[in-house]
Formats: structure tokens, C-alpha cells, sequence
């Protein structure tokens, strides 16, 4: 009954005091005269409560600046009652160019030397409506009233509240230093049929902005925030509209050469929705408020150095260092905000975070390829480095060095290794034995190109592979995984030792089937030492001391010596010397 | 043959000998594996056709598969890949339509060097099997008479079909889809000796601006003539700059820029009957 008694008359004290502040402009600075609203309270008393120079409220916490529609933002009001004993009615409302938007809170506190805090989350019933929505940017009062108890005694004091919409639209990916960063590459076009090489965009691997019929960059039609684009996890299309390449909201992975930190260049979007679903600006920067972000992220925190922000600006951030392996870093960044109205002295957390997900590939070197031009050799293809990633998961090889990096792609491209039960694509040594036929090249053409987007395309060309498919195809594979110095080796013709070739259930003996001689016309590897050591993901040597019968002992062709030994390549797989010739990288489709 | 005319055959052989040996032409060692792969399969002795216009991909029509669209990948031959009634690939057709029958006879070579197997590939015609001027065959499993791929060539075209999945059932009937594609060579045009085998022809291509902000989208114009089949378009992309080709809705194309730089786009126009044509033009994609 009190309470409610309270409250009236308080309401009656808010009009007295909004007729007085017409009269008083300086009421809308940031801390408005004491003297003046007890002057002002004073004219009041007679009809209500009474100003009282004891009796004082005091925003104790009233941000400067604030985006009600951040992730878990909300609005602080701190309440501080002095003297700090018995207890008052109080209440806080938005106003706007002088006239009163609603109220924010009201209720009963004990005043004591610890302020009163109210959480606000921004939003408010506009007039002739139920619905609480945000209250749109733009420039507010916070004004704080109180009635004191037993003495009715008023104080009231108005802060300034400016509201500003803040959120990332785009994020572009810098170098960090020559030969640093790379774009990366799709193959497949959506569902379409065939193959169309897509470059994550130079400009921006983040974007997130209104499509089209959207009103405004950070928010849906309905003013709700527009939520963070996931990271793009499929690996063989960009993010697709329809038909078309999605062109307002992606998120690509990107890639960095291991141990770099990377750089981004962000780009906070300008215009938002308002309540009433028209377009607004996102209201900053403000006079005489400088607004900075800071970025955390799982990596760590990362530096910047701009002095404010302003919409549409880029400013860059640098992060802490990438690993300096090989690998797949999936990293969960969090932008906050601070402002400073005293040029940067002491600056104010606002509440709330804009959250971002962003994965990064680290490759050890420069990606390298056969072809110079084409949107095919932008960078690695998002699916090799994906695979690479899950082999290197399964194989659990230390990829900070070449050598390893190298058994992880020579290693899962064959597969049928614990964690990797197949080869690559499922393909199979094409022989007529496995239900193929006599080693025909499926993927790899005679120009030197071999078709790597049909082979990863769920092996689009077929099941059946030779050894020219994988050579050129593993040696496409570590080029563009930053592996250097990798080159085809096409040998000669040679009689054959036991070989297990890729997919296929053991080792032989009779590869063509009992009729036919154990040999190759020739045969394709992979060196990265100008032939002194090879590497082949089309067969295993048989490693069991008996090169020459069954079963056996798989020999993987990571790097093995050319010759010189009895367990060199070619001591374990021919029966006599083979002629080579060293190739280049193939080209790639 | 008396004795002064051996001499001088004699001579002029060992001048000739001497010639070659004082100045050696170097050999590509590619071309070398193709002149070796010649040498095993005689393929001087190989029967030449006539010079033709390529075949009509698009009207080859198999028996209960669907063809795909017509689709080149950089230098290789056009494919197209024919499914069955749920929507999986079984066959692949690849076409290479050389200028002249020795380029496309080189191209079976190619295919034939890089078959691992040690003996000779079977010829078409050993397995009874009439296709082309000279064809071989790809056994999965030759007791069953169950094919994993058919080459051929005919004039100057050579072709390649190939079942995708040699163990699965139904085997496709590759003689029939090879000898189809053959048919449909045959019924193409003879080229006049110094006439160049029909391709499309790129009558024009060009931007809207020669310049551009990266992000900005720049119309392009793409005329084709339909002389050499209903053209498929391709666009491929050169130099620093960045972009991508779109449709734009009605019928034309938009390339839209996605990186600075100079960009050289070049439009690959291959109609049905397997042959392409390209143009190109150059953007300078600024900054934004």
C-alpha cells in the first residue's frame, strides 16, 4: 500500500521535474547541477515531496555508450543513496530530446554505501504497444530519481546514454609478411554437375551483410542482430544462393604459413534496424567519446591499435602466432568494446560481445603448384587440406617438419591404416584383378594435368586408378601443402618384386592376374630430392626380409632411398635397375 | 646392284650418319615415350581417315543412359559423362578432335603410354570388335568379355569410353556406346585440306569498363556462334587480379571482382562437336 502510495506521488514529482528542465538546458549534460534540480524539486515541494540537500542519488554506473544487442550485453545502473541509511523509492527512465520515452526501472532500495545495481536489456514498449523492443541508436538520457523515505526528500540526476549499433561485417584475412597467407580453393559449384575452381575472395574471407531485400547490414528485418556467419565447413563448393556463389554471408577458412600471426583487417558495419523496421545508422562515433575493441580469442588476445572506431572503417588486428605445424586450428574469437570520454585516459567495458568462429590451415611453405595461372592454383583446395588434417589426426605424425608432413599425405592417400580404412576416394590399383583393367590412367592426361577435382569429386572418373592418377595427384597434394621441391619421376619398365598396389585387399605376386608377366611398362613416384628418394602411394614395398614371396611386410615409400641398400626402393620393388626421368609438378583441373 | 652404286648408297648413309651425329636434335623425353609407344604399336601403319568436323557429342543417344553436359577441363579432351536411370555415372565418354588425323593418333598414343601393364594393349579388332581406323580394348574381365574401357580413333578424332564401375551390373555395353560415338563421327562433314576443322567462333567478347573497383561487378558481353554445336561456356582466369563469372539472370554474364589486381578473363567456348575456341580480355581491378 505504501509502495503504491510512494510510486503516485513519485509520478506526480517526475512531471513537476520535467516541467522545470525545459527551462534548464544544462540539465542534459552529463552530470546536471545539484543546485538546480534541488532548486527546481524545491518549486515541487509544495505540492509532493521536497527537496532535500541531504538527501542525493548518484549514477554510480551509467555507461556512456551501449549496444543493447550485443551477445549478453545489457545496460548497468548503478544507484548510490546517500546518506547511505533508510530506504527510498527510486526510479529510472529513458528520455530523448527532452521528452520521456518510459520508464526502466522503479522500486523500493535501502540506501546503503554499496550503489544499487539495475540491469537493463535495452529494450522498451514503444507508445500503443505491448511489445518490448530495442530501443533504436541514437542519443538518450538516463535519468535517475529517488524519494526518500519517512522524509520525502527527491534527488534526481540524468546521465547521457548513447546508443550505437555495433558489428562485424567483414573480415579480410592480411598477409603477415611476404609468402604468409593464401587464398583457398573449391572445386564443385554447389550441386551443379562438373568442374568450377572457386578462390575464397582476396577481399574479405568474412562477410556479413544484408542480402538482398534485407534492410540494413547488422540486423534482420525485424531488428533482431544478425547472428555471426558460420565458419563454411563443406569442403569440395564454396557456400552457395541458390545457383549462384553466395555473395552477402560467408565464412571461409583461411590459410597462413605455421607460426605467423595472423592479420585481420575488420571491417564494423554501418547501418542497423530500428524497432519500427526502418533503416538506422549505427550512431557513432560520438563527440567527444572515443570507442575501441578489443579481440580475444581462444589463440589468445590479439592487438590493434586504432584510436576509435568508426562504421565501414577497416582497422587491423594482429593475433598471437598460429601453430608452427601443419594443421587445422579452429579458433573462437570475442570482440568486446570499450569507450573513454576523456581521450583515452580511462577507458569503460561496455557489456556485450560480438562472437566469431574462423578456422585456420597453417601449411609449413610456399603452397606450389605445376600450372602459374588459373584460379586452381590460388592456394591449397580446402579438401586436401581437410584430408591432410584427418590423416594427420589419425596417423598422429608430428607435421612441424616436411618429412612429416610428407608421411601424412604419402600415408593416407593410400589409406587402409588404422583410422584411415580406405584410400583416398575409395579408389583401387587398376587391375584386372581388382575388376579393373591393365593400368590405364583415369585421371592423369598425357598434357601432364591430371583432373584432381574429378578424383576428389567422389572419384568422378572411376574407381580404378594407376600410378600416374596417384603420383601426379600426391604430388599435386604436398606441392600445394607447402611441400617443396616435389617433382614426378616416371621410371622405366621393370619385373616386379611382391607389391601390395593401393586399395587393393595383399600383396601379389601376379598383378595382372597368372598369365600375365609381374611387371610394369613403367611407373610413376613422387621425389622431393630430385630422385635420391622417392615416394609412392601406389603400392608398398613387402618389407618382411623376402622381397620375393608371400605374404607381406607393408613398406610404406615415404622418402625411401632410391637405391644403395637392400630396403631401397629400387632393391624392394624390381628385380633389376629401372631407368628414370624427373618431371615437373602436373597442372591441375 | 653393282658395286660403285652400293658405294655411294654406302657413303651418302654414312654422311648422313655422321651428319646426324654431329648435330644431334635434341629429343623431348615425352616425345621420345610417345615415338617408343609408336614404335611398339606400329602405329605408322595404322589405316589415316579423312579430316572431319568433330563429332556431334550432344546427339549421341544411349540406350537407357542420360547424358550429361559437355564439360573440357583445360587442355583434355571434352567429356561427358552418362548416367544410368538413378542418377549415377556409368559411362565416360572423352573426345579429343585433333587438326589433323597425326594429332589425334598421338593422342591414343598418349593414352596407350600410360597403360602400366607390360604387354601391348589388345587391339579392337583382335577382341572382334570393328570400331575406328584402329581401336584397343581394356579388359576388366576378358573371360566374360567385360570391357573397362574401349580407344579408338577415326580420322581425326580420338576417343575414349570408359565404364566407371567395370564390376557393377548391368555392365554398360560399351562396343555399342563406342561404335555410336564412331557412327557419329562418320556423318560429320570432310574438312577441305586447307580448311581448319569447325570450331566455335568467340564473334565477341568484352567488359563494360576496362577498369573496375574490386567488388564491383562489371557486365560482360559473350557472342557465340552455334556453327560448331550449341556452345558451353567457360571462364578461366589469369593474373593477379581475382574474380568469377556469373550469369546474370538474363541470359548474360557478370563478372564480379573479388581481389585487385590485373585480371585477364578468358572465355573457353567448346560446342558439341568437341572442338574450342577461346578469348580474352583484361580488367584492371583496383582497389576498393
Amino acid at each position: 500500500m505504501r509502495a503504491r502510495y510512494g510510486v503516485r506521488r513519485f509520478g506526480y514529482g517526475v512531471a513537476m521535474i520535467e516541467r522545470a528542465r525545459r527551462g534548464f538546458e544544462n540539465l542534459r549534460l552529463g552530470f546536471c547541477s545539484l543546485g538546480a534540480v534541488l532548486g527546481l524539486l524545491g518549486a515541487a515541494a509544495a505540492q509532493g515531496p521536497v527537496a532535500n540537500a541531504g538527501f542525493t542519488i548518484n549514477a554510480a554506473t551509467c555507461p556512456r555508450l551501449a549496444d543493447p544487442k550485443l551477445t549478453n550485453a545489457r545496460i548497468d545502473l548503478g544507484i548510490e543513496l546517500r546518506p547511505a541509511t533508510g530506504f527510498a523509492l527510486v526510479k529510472v527512465t529513458l528520455w530523448k530530446g527532452g521528452a520521456l520515452l518510459g520508464p526502466i526501472w522503479q522500486g523500493r532500495i535501502a540506501c546503503t554505501a554499496q550503489p544499487h545495481m539495475v540491469s537493463w536489456d535495452g529494450r522498451m514498449a514503444p507508445a500503443g504497444s505491448a511489445v518490448r523492443k530495442w530501443i533504436d541508436p541514437g542519443s538518450y538520457e538516463v535519468q535517475y530519481e529517488a524519494e526518500q523515505e519517512g522524509t520525502r526528500a527527491t534527488a534526481v540526476q540524468r546521465r547521457p546514454l548513447d546508443i550505437v549499433r555495433l558489428g562485424i561485417t567483414e573480415v579480410t584475412a592480411l598477409p603477415a609478411g611476404p609468402n604468409s597467407e593464401w587464398q583457398m580453393v573449391y572445386f564443385k559449384r554447389g550441386t551443379t554437375a562438373g568442374t568450377f575452381f572457386y578462390a575464397t575472395p582476396v577481399l574479405r574471407e568474412y562477410l556479413n551483410v544484408a542480402d538482398t531485400g534485407q534492410i540494413s547490414d547488422l540486423d534482420g528485418n525485424d531488428g533482431m542482430p544478425r547472428p555471426s556467419v558460420p565458419v563454411h565447413t563443406a569442403t569440395a563448393s564454396p557456400r552457395m544462393e541458390g545457383t549462384l556463389y553466395e555473395d552477402d554471408s560467408y565464412n571461409y577458412p583461411l590459410c597462413y604459413r605455421a607460426g605467423v600471426s595472423p592479420r585481420f583487417e575488420v571491417r564494423f558495419g554501418a547501418t542497423g534496424t530500428s524497432a519500427s523496421g526502418l533503416l538506422v545508422g549505427a550512431k557513432y562515433p560520438v563527440p567527444g567519446v572515443l570507442l575501441r575493441c578489443r579481440l580475444d580469442s581462444s589463440l589468445g588476445p590479439w592487438t590493434s591499435n586504432h584510436l576509435t572506431l568508426a562504421p565501414n572503417v577497416p582497422e587491423v588486428f594482429t593475433g598471437p602466432p598460429l601453430p608452427n605445424r601443419f594443421g587445422r586450428t579452429d579458433a573462437n574469437l570475442e570482440w568486446s568494446f570499450q569507450c573513454s570520454t576523456d581521450g583515452g585516459l580511462h577507458w569503460q567495458h561496455m557489456a556485450g560481445v560480438v562472437r566469431t568462429q574462423h578456422r585456420f590451415f597453417t601449411v609449413l611453405g610456399v603452397p606450389r603448384f605445376g600450372g602459374a595461372s588459373g584460379v586452381q592454383y590460388s592456394g591449397p583446395w580446402v579438401e586436401v587440406a581437410e584430408y591432410a588434417h584427418a590423416w594427420q589426426q589419425a596417423l598422429g605424425t608430428n607435421v612441424s617438419t616436411p618429412e612429416g608432413m610428407t608421411e601424412v599425405v604419402v600415408k593416407g592417400f593410400g589409406g587402409q591404416l588404422p583410422g584411415i580404412p580406405t584410400a583416398i576416394e575409395n579408389v583401387r590399383y587398376d587391375t584386372n584383378i581388382l575388376g579393373g583393367d591393365g593400368g590405364a590412367s583415369h585421371y592423369y592426361d598425357w598434357s601432364h594435368s591430371v583432373q584432381l577435382s574429378r578424383l576428389l569429386d567422389t572419384h568422378q572418373n572411376g574407381w580404378f586408378v594407376n600410378c600416374s592418377d596417384c603420383a601426379s595427384s600426391t604430388a599435386a597434394l604436398l606441392g600445394m601443402l607447402g611441400i617443396q621441391s616435389v617433382q614426378m619421376n616416371r621410371l622405366g619398365n621393370m619385373s616386379l618384386r611382391a607389391i601390395r598396389g593401393i586399395g587393393a585387399p595383399s600383396y601379389t605376386l601376379a598383378l595382372w592376374g597368372g598369365t600375365y608377366a609381374h611387371g610394369f611398362s613403367y611407373h610413376h613416384v613422387v621425389t622431393r630430392t630430385a630422385g635420391t628418394t622417392i615416394c609412392d602411394a601406389c603400392l608398398w614395398v613387402d618389407e618382411d626380409g623376402n622381397p620375393n614371396a608371400l605374404p607381406g611386410l607393408p613398406g610404406f615409400n615415404v622418402d625411401r632411398p632410391w637405391g644403395g641398400s637392400p630396403t631401397s626402393y629400387q632393391s624392394l620393388l624390381a628385380w633389376a635397375p629401372i631407368s628414370y626421368q624427373l618431371e615437373a609438378l602436373p597442372t591441375l583441373q | 646392284m653393282n658395286t660403285t652404286l652400293l658405294r655411294s648408297i654406302c657413303a651418302l648413309l654414312l654422311g648422313a650418319s655422321l651428319l646426324a651425329q654431329v648435330a644431334p636434335v635434341p629429343v623431348d623425353p615425352r616425345e621420345a615415350l610417345l615415338q617408343a609407344t609408336a614404335k611398339r604399336y606400329e602405329s605408322p601403319a595404322w589405316a589415316r581417315g579423312a579430316r572431319r568436323a568433330g563429332p556431334d557429342l550432344a546427339a549421341v543417344a544411349l540406350r537407357g543412359l542420360e547424358g550429361g553436359a559437355i564439360e573440357r577441363l583445360g587442355a583434355g579432351p571434352v567429356q561427358r559423362f552418362f548416367a544410368d536411370a538413378g542418377g549415377e555415372n556409368r559411362v565416360l565418354v572423352e573426345v579429343q578432335v585433333g587438326t589433323n588425323v597425326d594429332a589425334a593418333q598421338r593422342h591414343v598414343l598418349g593414352w596407350l603410354t600410360n597403360v602400366s601393364s607390360p604387354g601391348l594393349v589388345p587391339t579392337a579388332a583382335a577382341a572382334g570388335i570393328p570400331l575406328g581406323d584402329v581401336g584397343f580394348v581394356g579388359w576388366s574381365k576378358p573371360a566374360e568379355r567385360r570391357l573397362a574401357w574401349l580407344l579408338f580413333v577415326r580420322d581425326n578424332t580420338a576417343v575414349r569410353v570408359v565404364c566407371l564401375d567395370p564390376a557393377a551390373n548391368p555392365h554398360p555395353d560399351l562396343t555399342a556406346i563406342a561404335q555410336a560415338v564412331d557412327a557419329e563421327i562418320q556423318r560429320a562433314p570432310v574438312v577441305a585440306a586447307e580448311a581448319l576443322v569447325p570450331a566455335p567462333k568467340v564473334v565477341r567478347f568484352a567488359a563494360a569498363v576496362a577498369r573496375c573497383r574490386a567488388g564491383e561487378r562489371v557486365p560482360l558481353q559473350v557472342t557465340v556462334d552455334a556453327a560448331a554445336g550449341a556452345p558451353v561456356l567457360r571462364f578461366e582466369f589469369e593474373g593477379a587480379g581475382q574474380g568469377y563469372v556469373e550469369s546474370d539472370g538474363a541470359g548474360g554474364h557478370v563478372l564480379c571482382t573479388t581481389g585487385p589486381g590485373r585480371l585477364v578473363v578468358r572465355v573457353c567456348a567448346t560446342g558439341t562437336r568437341c572442338t574450342t575456341s577461346t578469348a580474352t580480355l583484361t580488367i584492371e581491378v583496383g582497389p576498393r
